[in-house]
């Protein structure tokens, strides 16, 4: 009962958090902390699509720098060229991009780790490439701008707007929750499960009859939408596009927000996001000290934090549990945590 | 149900397995042992499609499975209890177990857990707990009743002795026994010959990846090269 009882409450305190989160922005009246709380949003819809493929299915991607570009250059196109709205342009960035995600995994995910990775790194390179060097479809260098934001949204006699940083805040802040809903949706799923029994043995998994590959290529086909979703996000939001964010020092950075935050977790995607595009806005000045920072940090987390940040977290709190729990009565044997071998 | 015909597998230029056949027919329990580097856990990989063969065939119920997909096998009535347990040690036994019936239903898979469960009690006392958290032996026992999610009508097992110690070989062989006796047609690979020999009514001998052997349980105890090789007499 007094169970049931904490668990109504948490979820009570949980949707009023959620509720307040919707209007912090009449809490934060400066522009540029505005803007990077949008940023770190659009972040969290990356990591957590990245995190569908590394941290739960145990591929290492270093190309969906690449995707998040694809679908903010879809955006751009159709936007700028065909003169499409917000609500055409995002569900066509995320068909184009799953499509290419597609593809590459059904010819990356064949290769082993290492391999893919390459196959990674090579897909991205060629994107930035196209981005690059495509003017009379991308801009070239310049990109491109003046990218319409989404129209308004009537509601009776309500009007949303999007034009100002606080007004994309709630669209963005309504697609992270909807990006949340969807990988817990899918983890919590047989084929969720079947994804992390191939993150944690390949040859178990095949042996109970899971279909590695297919459900890799599916898995790695649903990460990218995430990042095709973003991408129209991102692109609708600064309304301008250019090659150098799409670079592989982006898709590095995807990877570093996942690995800190903790793979194989949503709260880790979000805490990932948040510390990396804060750490990114304050050395704005000195990119390449970023990429070196980011570099030490991934090694870091791999050799003392293999879980990241909320491995950590998890870790402290069962210590914790454990010694509450723990009285001269209750051995570690008595509570099943040792066994003979 | 299983027939291996003149099956060869090489590791590039390396050959595991040279020109070797055996067969395992209905509710039959037959073995093949070898030491450490005789092409056994090879010749289970072939059988189950891990491992492609360079010549040879394989047949189950008939049916030539040799370009089969390993996840395939398994609706085709092929199960794998792989060396080492493979258990999910961060999943709890519960959804080990569910996972093992991935190809199921998902509305028979609790019931079919039920089930399977029935001659292993210490995996329903520990449902709940997590698999990475079990003794040997017990994740030996929680990786035989997962590949009994599906009633396979052909279990193989790839050294279920490895790394237990004398007392836990005994539950876990007692174990696979009460399987075969239930009718299940089991196909087992192990170094611990003694055991292997025990348990099967037919077996088979593999050194450095060929045939050196083969017998009902009786000729294979009499047997030179068994007695001199596997069970330390001359």
């Amino acid at each position: 009962m007094i169970q049931t009882n904490k668990t109504v409450y948490r979820k009570f305190l949980l949707i009023l958090g959620v509720i307040a989160l919707f209007f912090l922005p009449l809490a934060v009246t400066n522009p540029y902390v505005m803007y990077v709380i949008n940023l770190i949003l659009i972040y969290t819809l990356l990591a957590l699509g990245l995190d569908l493929i590394v941290g739960y299915t145990g591929q290492v991607s270093v190309g969906h720098g690449a995707f998040f570009g694809i679908g903010a250059y879809v955006a751009a196109i159709l936007s700028k060229n065909l003169g499409f709205s917000f609500w055409v342009n995002l569900p066509l960035s995320i068909i184009l991009t799953a499509l290419i995600g597609f593809i590459i995994g059904f010819i990356g995910l064949k290769l082993i780790e290492e391999y893919l990775v390459m196959a990674t790194l090579a897909f991205g390179t060629i994107i930035w490439l196209v981005f690059l060097n495509w003017t009379d479809l991308t801009g070239g260098p310049m990109g491109i701008a003046g990218i319409t934001p989404p129209p308004p949204i009537k509601i009776g006699t309500f009007e949303f707007v999007f034009f100002q940083y606080q007004d994309y805040y709630p669209l963005l802040l309504l697609f992270v929750f909807l990006g949340i809903l969807v990988t817990r949706l899918i983890i919590r799923s047989g084929f969720g499960r079947a994804c992390t029994a191939i993150r944690d043995d390949e040859l178990a998994a095949q042996s109970m009859g899971i279909p590695v590959f297919k459900t890799k290529v599916i898995m790695f086909t649903i990460s990218a939408a995430f990042c095709g979703a973003a991408g129209a996000l991102y692109a609708h939001f600064l309304r301008v596009v250019s090659p150098e964010t799409f670079t592989f020092s982006m898709s590095v950075t995807i990877l570093t927000m996942v690995m800190i935050g903790g793979q194989g977790s949503i709260a880790g995607a979000v805490i990932g996001a948040s510390i990396l595009t804060v750490s990114s806005e304050a050395l704005r000045e000195t990119p390449e000290l970023r990429m070196i920072i980011y570099g030490f940090l991934i090694v870091v987390m791999i050799m003392f934090f293999p879980k990241g940040i909320m491995g950590l977290f998890q870790l402290v709190k069962r210590r914790l549990q454990k010694r509450t729990i723990q009285t001269p009565e209750t051995t570690p044997e008595k509570e099943g945590l040792s066994y003979e071998h | 149900m299983l027939n291996v015909q003149n099956l060869s597998t090489y590791y590039g230029q390396i050959c595991a397995l040279d020109n070797v056949s055996l067969r395992v027919e209905e509710r039959e329990a037959v073995s093949v042992i070898g030491a450490n580097g005789a092409g056994k856990s090879t010749l289970l990989k072939t059988i189950i499609g891990e491992i492609r063969p360079k010549t040879g065939d394989i047949q189950l119920s008939g049916k030539s499975i040799v370009k089969e997909k390993t996840f395939k096998l398994v609706s085709q009535g092929m199960s794998l209890v792989p060396e080492g347990r493979h258990v999910f040690p961060l999943l709890s036994v519960w959804d080990n177990l569910l996972l093992g019936g991935y190809t199921l239903p998902a509305k028979y898979r609790q019931q079919r857990a039920e089930k399977v469960t029935e001659p292993f009690p210490i995996l329903r006392e520990r449902k709940d707990q997590l698999a990475g958290l079990l003794s040997g032996g017990e994740q030996q026992m929680l990786a035989i009743a997962r590949a009994m999610m599906t009633s396979p009508k052909l279990l193989l097992l790839d050294e279920p002795s490895m790394g237990l110690s004398p007392k836990l070989v005994f539950e876990v062989y007692d174990k696979i026994t009460e399987l075969h006796q239930q009718g299940t047609t089991i196909l087992l690979v192990d170094q611990n010959a003694e055991m292997a020999i025990d348990f099967c009514s037919r077996g088979y001998v593999l050194m450095a990846g060929r045939l050196a052997g083969q017998g009902t349980k009786s000729e294979l105890k009499e047997s030179e090269i068994v007695q001199r090789s596997y069970l330390g007499s001359a």
